[in-house]
């Protein structure tokens, strides 16, 4: 039965499972490759949703200590914020 | 209010340290450079291997040009291609701010990266234009200062009054008092253009060896004859070191001197903006910052707060102040959301000079590093040169008095007489 | 605005951690980005296996904030921290944007409660409107009493799916079956019957009904578990009415503009596909992937981390009195290895006497660390409920990995 890979990954930059699938074969191995090469976890959620799925398909889940949580970086702001909103009073 | 400072952190031109005799050579460089670029040459004999250490553009775009000269290449790098600075950046390709002496360089440049799609390589490049902003007196004063250099050197621009900026900037401020608008410069996508030249290279047969480390050298008198990494030795006929900031340490691995040092430089990305917001590339307060062919607002810039070293952590100063400095400019993105900050690592040179040529121990051996931060745009122009010069090297043509004229003062040389980074 | 300590999160072991702080004298705030404190206490609602008490997690999470605000903790609601910074530095913000007196708060310890987040399950059709998560489900149909559709049907069988199915059934809706998860890159542990009902083995104390918990001891051996794959009834077995399916599972979700339809298929006791698939018309599909550490906040706080399946997935590397790797940084409840409710309570209490030591609050010693630290291994012990069979060899190993590192 034929699969029926269209089905999105990443939500925010509607990135499909296809997609991803396609850099992996073009030799790509990391979730950071991938990031780079198709976008998906480059969205408002900042890989939030997508972040463990990314992280299955090249199989960064092996068990142990780790530096950082996943080799997608997690970087400030870990939540959108608007921009009127970051400016310090104080200043 | 405050006491007028002058925030065109983008505008490298000193006008003040600027002569007319500069002003002359860039249309002078201008020329030699197409000229060197243009002179018959047949087609290379033997395929001769290039091994380059470092994978960012600046390998990829030598690459390229390489390849069409009938070379072998491999490319080593210690992570994954692009990693670096080469996806961190703004994709500024572009030549206004920067100075004189860089303008021949960077008009070329623009040229080149417009046509890579002709040759089937995706960048996203869109030559939408410069606009530079002044909001004070100072600013203004040193802005328009350039204009008149800038027109003279040859390169299209043209002052704008506020109402003018609108066609390009529909949201710009009203304090913003006097623009600064280059038509011919450039900007592109850095993630596409990676992965477009590694596709198209690929197919030509470039060897690519990401994860590996270049250890040591393997050399034998004034010839380098390998690179070693933890697995194997890769050998050829030439040697490039093109590693950005790491070039430092891999000079030291072959007793030279090849003074980059690493600093970090934050950038900002906003959620998609589905309206033209902001169109040209765009500079001032203190910030450069543009809008991606999908939409996100990015804005970053460099100061004295910023760390030497290869830290791309991001502060919570650089992320306030660099949003305050882009509001300021823009007050209605105020609603916008800020979804990420990341940084990238800029190679300093002593003099801002580029580091390029051969090395000085080797006769086999090469450089092309140290950018300033403008390595991104300048990727193409020094690609090729870097091509005709191992091109000539291999077919041992000697380089006129002319385009010696233009590259040599990038040579390393010079770093032996200057103080130690 | 300063205090003594900054809890990111208030659910049950952010509000037990501050109370716990706040009654030896500190001066606490508590953040959360909804728009009640509680957490996820405020979509529990189910009938607790061991006596048959209805555990009501709201009246429990109101409890806990009277008690809060008569200790003068400040509670900031409907905020978000976006960052933190070593020192300790917190960046909010109002999560509808709106303007706030303050943008940043300062604190001498920060305690990082929040919690879990659902993993997605992704399958062909599951963006569709109508599609919702397990945690989605049970909030609307506990906490704001609305149905996510008139015929329902469940993906993935778990502790949570298995609750809110059972409520949303309570709630009026047609809950056709909870189906095992579908087979794919996404899946593995979740979608092969023989693997998952043995993984069930250890959780069946919270099994509904006398037959599936002397099924317990049917799987706890390999043997047991083939069998019972293979011959557990095609057509599910019946818990609280509803079909529960580990010999049929999901190929797609199906519709238009929305969820119209689901289309279902027999599978083997691995969990390939067998025979033709079938169509059963649903509007609601809600599917269970899974929790996941929400780690994010310790991420930028600079600490270590350890991936241990058994805590599913990547938790902050912590001591046994919750100190992480960065100096007054802590951490408690989920985000230390998904256990539940009632051990993240008890991890609440240890983390906040944990604080309180540190800044020389009150009057806590070894002695009261050691016995908060107890109880909280006595209540995973007793726990009703276990979202991973690995996780007591699972906080063995952390506290192996911490060990180590000094």
């Amino acid at each position: 039965m034929p699969k029926d890979e269209n089905y999105l990954i990443c939500r925010c930059e509607e990135i499909s499972l296809k997609e991803i699938k396609n850099v992996k074969n073009n030799g790509l191995t990391t979730s950071q490759e991938i990031k780079m090469a198709t976008r998906a976890g480059m969205g408002v959620c900042q890989g939030r949703i997508c972040r463990s799925l990314i992280e299955q398909l090249v199989a960064e889940t092996e068990e142990g200590s780790c530096k950082l949580p996943s080799k997608l970086t997690v970087h400030h702001p870990v939540r959108p914020v608007p921009l009127g909103m970051i400016v310090n009073k104080e200043d | 209010m405050d006491k007028d400072i002058d925030l065109l952190t983008m505008l490298a031109l000193k006008p003040e340290l600027e002569t007319k005799e500069n002003v002359e050579k860039v249309k002078i460089n201008d020329a030699i450079i197409h000229n060197y670029f243009h002179e018959q040459r047949s087609t290379l004999q033997g395929k001769p291997h290039v091994v380059m250490v470092g994978g960012g553009i600046i390998s990829l775009m030598t690459a390229f040009y390489l390849e069409e000269m009938g070379f072998r290449i491999s490319i080593i790098e210690q992570k994954s291609f692009g990693a670096a600075a080469s996806g961190r950046n703004g994709g500024a390709v572009m030549m206004m701010g920067r100075e004189l002496i860089e303008l021949p360089f960077a008009r070329h440049s623009i040229n080149l990266w417009e046509q890579l799609s002709t040759k089937g390589i995706n960048t996203h490049f869109e030559r939408k234009g410069h606009l530079m902003v002044a909001r004070n007196d100072i600013e203004v004063a040193r802005l328009t200062k350039a204009y008149e250099l800038y027109k003279a050197a040859g390169i299209p621009v043209t002052l704008l009054n506020n109402e003018e900026m609108k066609s390009y900037t529909p949201h710009i401020g009203k304090e913003n008092k006097l623009g600064l608008f280059s038509y011919e410069d450039a900007q592109s996508y850095p993630f596409t253009t990676i992965q477009s030249l590694i596709k198209q290279l690929k197919t030509k047969g470039v060897q690519f060896y990401p994860y590996t480390k270049a250890t040591s050298f393997e050399t034998n008198n004034r010839m380098i004859e390998g690179v070693i990494t933890e697995n194997s030795v890769i050998k050829g006929d030439y040697y490039l070191i093109s590693a950005g900031p790491w070039s430092l340490e891999l000079g030291k691995l072959l007793d030279e001197h090849i003074s980059v040092k690493a600093r970090r430089s934050q950038l900002m990305v906003t959620e998609i903006v589905k309206k033209k917001a902001i169109v040209p590339f765009f500079t001032g307060n203190g910030f450069y910052s543009r809008q991606t062919h999908v939409g996100n607002l990015l804005f970053g810039g460099g100061g004295p707060w910023e760390i030497n070293g290869y830290d791309v952590s991001n502060t919570s100063y650089a992320i306030e102040l660099l949003s305050n400095r882009f509001t300021e400019v823009f007050p209605t993105y105020k609603t916008k959301q800020l979804i990420r900050s990341f940084a990238g690592t800029v190679e300093i040179t002593p003099d801002h000079v580029p580091a390029f040529g051969k090395l000085l121990n080797w006769d086999n051996g090469f450089v092309s590093a140290g950018y300033n931060g403008h390595g991104y745009g300048l990727s193409a122009v020094m690609g090729k040169l870097m091509s005709l010069v191992l091109y000539d090297n291999a077919t041992d043509r000697q380089l006129c008095n002319d385009i010696k004229s233009v590259i040599d003062p990038l040579k390393i040389d010079r770093f032996t007489e200057l103080t130690k980074v | 605005m300063k205090f003594d300590v900054a809890i990111v999160g208030a659910g049950p072991a952010g509000l037990k951690a501050a109370i716990e702080i706040a009654r030896a004298g500190g001066n606490v705030v508590m953040i959360d980005d909804h728009p009640h404190v509680g957490g996820k206490l405020n979509g529990q609602l189910h009938e607790e296996p061991n006596n048959g008490d209805w555990w009501i997690g709201v009246s429990i999470a109101e409890q806990l904030k009277q008690e809060a605000l008569s200790l003068g903790i400040t509670i900031l609601t409907g905020t978000q921290v976006w960052s933190v910074e070593e020192g300790w530095k917190l960046f909010i913000s109002n999560v509808d944007g709106r303007p706030l007196d303050n943008n940043m708060i300062e604190s001498k310890a920060l305690l990082l409660a929040t919690g879990a987040i659902e993993k997605p399950l992704p399958l062909p059709g599951w963006t569709l409107p109508g599609v919702l998560t397990i945690g989605g489900a049970q909030v609307l149909t506990n906490q704001y009493q609305v149905k996510p559709g008139n015929r329902v049907i469940v993906v993935g069988v778990d502790i949570l799916s298995l609750s809110i199915a059972r409520a949303m059934k309570m709630a009026g809706a047609d809950v056709v079956g909870i189906y095992i998860a579908p087979k794919n890159e996404f899946t593995s542990g979740i979608s092969n019957p023989k693997e998952l009902l043995s993984s069930f083995s250890s959780m069946t104390k919270f099994a509904p009904n006398l037959f599936m918990r002397l099924g317990g001891n049917v799987l706890k051996s390999a043997i047991g578990c083939s069998l019972a794959a293979l011959f557990y009834p095609k057509n599910g077995m019946k818990v609280w009415d509803i079909p529960i399916h580990f010999r049929q599972s999901i190929l797609a979700i199906n519709g238009e503009q929305e969820v119209e339809s689901v289309t279902l298929t027999k599978i083997d006791p691995t969990g390939n596909a067998i025979g033709e698939s079938f169509l059963e018309k649903v509007d609601a599909v809600c599917i269970s992937g899974g929790l996941s550490p929400q780690n994010e906040l310790a991420a930028v706080a600079g600490c270590e981390f350890v991936r241990l399946n058994g805590l599913s997935g990547v938790v902050p590397l912590h001591d046994q009195y919750m100190q992480t790797t960065v100096e007054g940084l802590f951490v408690a409840g989920n985000i230390t290895g998904i256990e539940g409710a009632k051990v993240a309570s008890a991890q609440g209490v240890l983390a906040g006497s944990s604080i309180n030591k540190y800044l020389s609050i009150g009057n806590v010693n070894e002695g009261n660390l050691e016995r908060n630290a107890k109880q909280v291994e006595i209540v995973r012990e007793t726990a009703d409920i276990t979202f991973h069979s690995e996780i007591g060899s699972a906080r063995n190993k952390l506290q192996k990995l911490w060990e180590h590192r000094i």
